[in-house]
């Protein structure tokens, strides 16, 4: 009896005995110092694998660019060289320029796609956003295609106006660069104010005119200052990003451009002076580092919520003769201006020199021709691309949930590591690129370096899909979980995981899509003689080679480049949750 | 922070906390369902100490104020989860879906997403969530507070009827005991048998409604109460007890224990005036200026001020509502009944 007593006792003990891994984290807590506690612990662990890579991979040999510049008066002098001088001016100059036009364009469709609804709406607003993800590669030979000599503009041109040269000439003008830049943006500016716009109470310009404000007043004074976190943050983006455009100004602007990043690019290519693109890299750091900081500054600010109302509910058809033309005009414009460079790009990669359909530049893809400036069959190249692609989803998506797990719970951490996580997207592809090659020379023999940029690359649109998500997740709803039974582990698993489940569909195809279309960093580490050319790497050997054969290819892979991204970005906006507050 | 705070429910009883935004209320609440450890201190049901049982094996039943419905399951998804977690045979949880779907007037609507219930419809599927695995304690956090008024009135009687019924689901279970935290006195009076009112971490006073109404024990309940009529006076004598106030000499109730000379607040409560006719005499007479009448069905609110010694003091009190009274402006004589006023040492 006394035994049976003393079992049941000791039974009891062992049921109530806290033996679950949660727990014993809490016991390796109770060991720690009071001040290192629970906040601190479990997070620090998680993030040491991301941390260790950000250091290794970015910090390391961004570092020893530095370090490069620093032993000689090198930057003074390269900096006040003329030419430097006017490309640094010149790389500020076409930023400024791309983002107001970017923004005269984006406001007014921005405001169209907000406010008004019509048949198609939804399909459009994705359609004026698939250029952004499109890799440069593709979209310097779309615009090429389209807008070049021989292009169907200027044929079209050409027969109406009776003319024997090109009418446009375009072709490696600063004017098609802008055109470029405009054309990649555009679908920011619409997202990030047009979203914000929707999500904005109409009733506030109501009560402004009720008091007497006229419509252009009442815009002026009410909804512009309330559209200004979105408008600074689209503003920055967008400068951020033809700031450190580099495929559009190399392959458009041809020799006669050059920013930072070509510069930095050519400098150490084709002048083999490794300290003059050292130096350009560290002006380009402290450039982005400072944008970045404002842009994170504005960022905080418009997560502001503003009396938001669902996006349904502020939208009207549109109604009278001038709505109904500005819709039209919209829509037109967006099939003309975005879809139509690259329905020709996929168009001509069809079309033979003697004008007719064609199936040639795709079948020569899988031979290796001697004499061809790749050594390997171009679809070896889409292999590579893919695989790597594939690579960059797994690393990517592993560092970036767990820095995105660790960043979403509420803590002093949080505030400075958030903005480390998101130094590489401000950082320029070339700047790493050039830092790989100086610092990991070792492991340039090495098909990783490709798959370590790539992750680098795509690691922050991971952690910028994931946060919001994780952040979202209520703290009462795990508590009510855990009331109506759910241990922590389930909580996680029935809560955590089904929520972000669609989130990291979404972080996987930004991963994929940022790496098939990698352009700049890859350019420094791919060698032609290795075996790990990249898609855009292709395209561009091809691209800067006469003939309508080796032309032909490069459009036939951009086809399939374009079709994968499209579809990529396809799958994203469906899986997508969230609307307000996007990047 | 909760000081020295100690209560018991009866099975079956139906607890209110009441208190001001940051008296307490919902950490001790949160406490009770395992969210946040006490520094000190013990939990227990049925002589079980709960105190260092995790939150997911206590067994009670809590509804947020943020309903915290979770937006990737249906409403009939999020009613099973405790079930699911409880581990009931599938049909069981179908059964017992359906049943409480039904106690909460929402039939048919399992099927629908979470995000396209309307507030109320939501606040019943959390309070249907709560109730499904049969919990021993059901822990409501000022489930009203984010419908509106009239959304609020008509769910304070459904909630009333919907835990009676729950506390008859008998099924040879006991009964659910609720603790339900609100800063609203009408909704802790329409549904609780006992209340707690609490002020800064403390429990200033417990008793059913009418006990609380009756008698507040201290100026600050009877200020959560709604009673505005509270004077700064000093004692003047103690049997019976007087107290000199800015409206004059004012008898209270009983007699004093106080010494003459100590300071307090009296309490006259709405319901301690009558008029008085002419030629008649009454206890703690005044003559006041009707300022504002405000009829609420049953009885009225007038509003009503002193002047004395140059100083006007407003006293807001109830009468009946075929209590005839003059016009606003008009002077009335009022006679204030001794034990409807209380005197409350200390200011």
């Amino acid at each position: 009896m006394a035994d049976q007593t003393a079992v049941s006792m000791l039974i009891r003990l062992i049921k109530n005995l806290p033996i679950n891994s949660i727990n014993l984290i809490n016991l390796i807590n109770l060991m720690l110092p009071k001040r290192l506690r629970s906040q601190t612990a479990l997070p620090l662990l998680l993030l040491l694998l991301p941390l260790l890579f950000l250091a290794a991979f970015f910090f390391y040999p961004l570092l020893n660019i530095f370090r490069l510049t620093l032993t000689s008066e090198t930057i003074g002098e390269v900096v006040s060289r003329p030419y430097i001088i006017r490309v640094a001016w010149f790389t500020f100059w076409q930023a400024a320029v791309s983002t107001g036009l970017t923004l005269a364009l984006g406001l007014p469709a921005a405001y169209l796609f907000a406010r008004f609804e019509f048949p198609g709406r939804n399909l459009l607003r994705a359609l004026a956003t698939v250029p952004f993800v499109m890799p440069t590669v593709v979209v310097a030979a779309a615009f090429r295609t389209l807008l070049g000599n021989t292009g169907p503009v200027n044929q079209a041109l050409m027969a109406l106006m009776g003319q024997e040269r090109p009418v446009l000439q375009l072709e490696q003008t600063l004017a098609i660069i802008l055109l470029a830049h405009i054309f990649y943006n555009l679908g920011v500016v619409i997202r990030l104010v047009g979203g914000f716009w929707a999500n904005m109470n109409p009733r506030m310009v109501e009560a402004a005119q009720v008091l007497g404000a006229s419509p252009w007043r009442a815009f002026r004074t009410v909804t512009l200052p309330l559209l200004r976190p979105p408008l600074l943050s689209a503003s920055l983006l967008v400068f951020l990003f033809t700031f450190t455009s580099f495929g559009v100004i190399l392959l458009l602007g041809g020799p006669a451009f050059s920013t930072l990043e070509t510069e930095i690019y050519r400098q150490y290519v084709n002048f083999l002076e490794p300290d003059v693109a050292a130096v350009l890299s560290i002006l380009q750091i402290a450039f982005t580092f400072i944008l970045m900081s404002l842009y994170a500054h504005w960022q905080q600010r418009s997560a502001v919520a503003l009396d938001f109302r669902p996006q349904a509910a502020t939208r009207r058809p549109a109604q009278t003769t001038l709505q109904r033309t500005a819709v039209l005009l919209l829509v037109i414009g967006i099939c003309l201006f975005l879809v139509t460079p690259l329905l020709t790009l996929a168009w001509r990669s069809f079309v033979g020199g003697d004008g007719r359909l064609t199936l040639a530049y795709y079948k020569a893809l899988p031979v290796s021709r001697r004499g061809s400036i790749t050594f390997i069959p171009p679809l070896a190249a889409v292999a590579n691309s893919l695989g790597y692609a594939v690579l960059t989803v797994l690393s990517a998506g592993f560092l970036g949930l767990l820095s995105a797990l660790v960043l979403a719970r509420p803590s002093s951490l949080r505030r400075w590591l958030e903005p480390v996580f998101m130094l590489p997207l401000g950082a320029s592809a070339v700047t790493l690129g050039l830092g790989y090659v100086v610092t990991l020379d070792r492991l340039r023999t090495s098909p990783l370096l490709v798959l370590i940029a790539h992750t680098l690359v795509a690691f922050p649109f991971v952690v910028r899909s994931l946060l919001p998500v994780l952040q979202g997740i209520r703290p009462s709803l795990r508590e009510a979980a855990a009331v109506l039974g759910a241990s922590p582990w389930r909580v996680w698993r029935e809560v955590d995981l089904p929520i972000v489940g669609r989130a990291l569909l979404v972080a996987a195809v930004f991963a994929f899509t940022v790496s098939l279309g990698e352009f700049g960093a890859t350019s420094f580490i791919a060698r032609p003689n290795s075996g790990f050319l990249t898609m855009p790497i292709a395209i561009q050997r091809y691209l800067s080679q006469p003939g309508a054969l080796n032309f032909g290819q490069a459009l036939a892979m951009s086809t399939i480049l374009m079709v994968v991204c499209a579809a990529g970005f396809v799958a994203i906006e469906r899986f997508r949750i969230a609307d307000i507050g996007e990047f | 922070m909760l000081r020295d705070v100690s209560f018991e429910a009866a099975e079956g009883e139906v607890v209110a906390l009441l208190g001001p935004s940051g008296c307490g209320k919902t950490t001790l609440l949160r406490i009770i369902a395992g969210l946040e450890t006490a520094e000190q201190g013990r939990i227990t049901l049925n002589g079980q100490d709960l105190t260092n049982v995790p939150v997911y094996r206590r067994g009670f039943g809590m509804v947020f104020q943020d309903y915290a419905l979770f937006p990737h399951k249906t409403a009939a998804e999020n009613i099973a989860f405790g079930l699911r977690m409880a581990r009931w045979p599938a049909v069981r949880q179908q059964e017992r879906v359906a049943h409480l779907l039904e106690m909460v007037g929402l039939s048919g609507m399992g099927e629908r997403a979470v995000y396209d219930l309307s507030g109320g419809e939501q606040q019943r599927v959390a309070l249907a969530r709560a109730l499904a695995p049969a919990p021993r304690l059901l822990l409501l956090d000022e489930p009203l507070g984010a419908l509106d008024r009239a959304l609020r009135e008509r769910l304070m009687d459904e909630l009333r009827s919907i835990l009676q019924q729950a506390l008859a689901e008998v099924e040879g279970q006991e009964k659910v005991t609720t603790i339900y935290v609100t800063h609203d006195q009408e909704e802790a009076f329409a549904v609780a048998g006992r209340i707690m009112v609490m002020n800064q971490g403390r429990i200033e006073q417990s008793g059913t409604p009418l006990e609380l109404y009756r008698s507040p024990e201290t100026p600050f309940v009877a200020r959560f109460l709604g009673m505005d009529n509270l004077l700064p006076g000093t004692v003047v004598g103690r049997r019976p007890c007087l107290v000199e106030t800015a409206i004059g000499r004012v008898e209270v109730d009983g007699n004093c224990e106080y010494e003459a000379g100590s300071e307090g607040v009296v309490l006259i409560r709405p319901e301690a005036a009558e008029i008085v006719a002419a030629g008649q005499e009454g206890k703690n007479e005044l003559t006041a200026v009707v300022q504002d009448i405000s009829f609420r069905g049953r009885y009225q609110i007038v509003q009503i001020a002193v002047t004395k010694n140059d100083q006007i003091t407003p006293l807001k009190l109830s009468f009946d509502i075929e209590q005839p009274l003059p016009e606003p402006g008009g002077q009335v004589k009022l006679s204030l009944l001794p034990e409807e006023c209380r005197f409350y040492d200390g200011s």
